[in-house]
């Protein structure tokens, strides 16, 4: 079972996908126990004030996380007979049968047991959970199996996923100083990202390519290219620095990348995310020195 | 997260430590004592019998003793456990006393020690219960989350009955119905305990 105070979110099947926060908001405990009768009614006092705690989900589907933004745990679920033979992903599973299962209320339901698996956290990094039961319930024989599927990925799952796992900011390659009003080249080597993640239990091909570079040159001006740049002698990304910072501190250059975003969800179609990441850079220091004016003899 | 573990583990443990996968399990399981016979009438009793003297808790040493087949660690062990535990709890309707039944629930065990606060505050305030009592039509394991961990499913049948909460609340009328309950039980230090236990 899980624990009374988790905010279990439930999700999807591998491959489809679920979401429901599993416990409802707290009763008030001590009102429901003061018109208890019996310790039947105390028991189902308890279990309405823990949030029906343990008890399967009545609605598997819905928004997904636990009431945060961006919560990317996942689950997948499956029906089975309330049977201590009956295990998920064993074959046959479903057909299994016991004394157990016919303890209902009426002789049409069977009663099944609901096992959950994790597969992300809330991070949205694959876990390696075993399966754990969720209670049972008197359900249809014809509503056993996995869970089926309830909710689509969105693009803002991805997106979400994307800033949760990050991409390293770039640096600014440039000379070790360089002079002032020197027309100096600047680059930077950012390269397409592909990853593949599990993002509320879809298997999701992500592939993040930058496409605008905000250049800041630390002199209080900055310009935005769509190349990163190449090493010199190629002058695609130029700046021209005015003052020298020989008795100050070095000049600090940075670059923020902005990446698009495309992926494709099973190995389907590529899609486009609407929105764009933008990764601000680290820091390069770059001296800027003045040349000096320096007479030298000509021999004729 | 209780009752979890890994897949592998579920299935092994169930089959060779609680004879999950066979016909095996012992046969000794002893029947069912829905209603023990130091408890009181499943008739309502019209004319109540007022607190007890004291507010000391009281002592009745004429208890369910736990059985034999219930210190086993075994699937019929467990079974036997829950009909021990029904027993005590209907003998707590005479004895006012949730002295035992709290020692049937491991220290995880919320619900049980709400159970013993609705017997120990009806006591306190002069209530009582008549009638109420659970009999234990069935229990069956549903499954195991490990060696030493189970589930159960109970079907029981409450007896008619009546209650009142404190000497001057209202006498209500308990209604005969079919419940059925989920219980978690864990093997402690050579015990089963109750770890929770629900409607279902």
């Amino acid at each position: 079972m899980t624990s009374l105070t988790d905010s279990v979110v439930w999700m999807a099947m591998m491959g489809s996908g679920a979401a429901v926060t599993l416990y409802a908001p707290p009763g008030d405990l001590a009102d429901c126990l003061a018109s208890a009768v019996d310790e039947a009614a105390v028991i189902a006092c308890f279990a309405e004030a823990s949030g029906s705690a343990g008890q399967p989900p009545t609605n598997p589907g819905g928004p997904p996380g636990s009431g945060s933004e961006g919560d990317l745990t996942s689950y997948r679920f499956e029906w089975l007979p309330a049977c201590p033979g009956a295990f998920p992903e064993n074959p046959g599973a479903t057909e299994v049968t016991c004394a157990s299962m016919l303890l209902c209320p009426t002789p049409d339901l069977v009663r099944q047991t609901l096992w959950g698996q994790r597969l992300t956290n809330a991070a949205g990094n694959n876990v390696a959970d075993g399966w754990t039961t969720f209670g049972t319930e008197c359900r249809s024989p014809v509503d056993l199996g996995p869970v089926a599927q309830q909710r689509q990925l969105t693009w803002t799952d991805v997106l979400s996923a994307v800033r949760r796992v990050g991409i390293p900011p770039e640096q600014v390659e440039a000379p070790n100083y360089t002079l002032v009003n020197l027309e100096t080249t600047f680059y930077t080597t950012p390269a397409p990202i592909d990853r593949s993640l599990t993002i509320i239990g879809y298997a999701v091909d992500v592939h993040i390519e930058p496409t605008s570079y905000t250049w800041d040159w630390g002199d209080g001006s900055s310009g935005t290219t769509t190349t990163p740049g190449e090493p010199y002698p190629n002058t695609d990304v130029t700046h021209t620095y005015d003052h020298a910072t020989r008795d100050g501190p070095s000049n600090a250059v940075s670059v923020d990348v902005t990446y698009s975003i495309r992926y494709r969800v099973d190995g389907g179609e590529w899609l486009e995310v609407p929105e764009t990441i933008t990764i601000a850079g680290e820091a390069t220091g770059l001296p800027i020195k003045q040349a000096a004016a320096v007479l030298v003899a000509q021999d004729d | 997260m209780r009752h979890t573990s890994a897949l592998a583990v579920v299935g092994l443990v169930s089959c060779m430590t609680l004879g999950a996968c066979s016909d095996n399990e012992p046969a000794a399981t002893p029947p069912a004592s829905p209603t023990p016979s130091t408890s009181s009438s499943a008739t309502p009793t019209p004319t109540p019998t007022g607190p007890p003297q004291s507010s000391d808790e009281p002592v009745h040493e004429d208890e369910p003793k736990l059985p034999e087949l219930a210190k086993e660690h075994s699937q019929a062990g467990a079974k036997a456990f829950i009909r021990h535990f029904v027993e005590v709890l209907n003998q707590t309707h005479e004895s006012q006393s949730s002295r035992t039944l709290r020692s049937l629930g491991s220290k995880d065990c919320e619900v049980c020690g709400v159970l013993g606060d609705f017997v120990d505050s009806k006591r306190q305030a002069g209530g009582y219960q008549r009638g109420g009592d659970w009999n234990l039509l069935e229990v069956q394991p549903v499954g195991s989350d490990g060696r030493n961990e189970l589930t159960l499913i109970t079907e029981i049948q409450v007896t008619p009955g009546v209650s009142k909460a404190s000497a001057e609340a209202p006498r209500k009328r308990i209604e005969a119905r079919k419940i059925f309950n989920e219980f978690y039980v864990s093997w402690t230090d050579g015990a089963w305990l109750v770890d929770d236990l629900r409607p279902a």
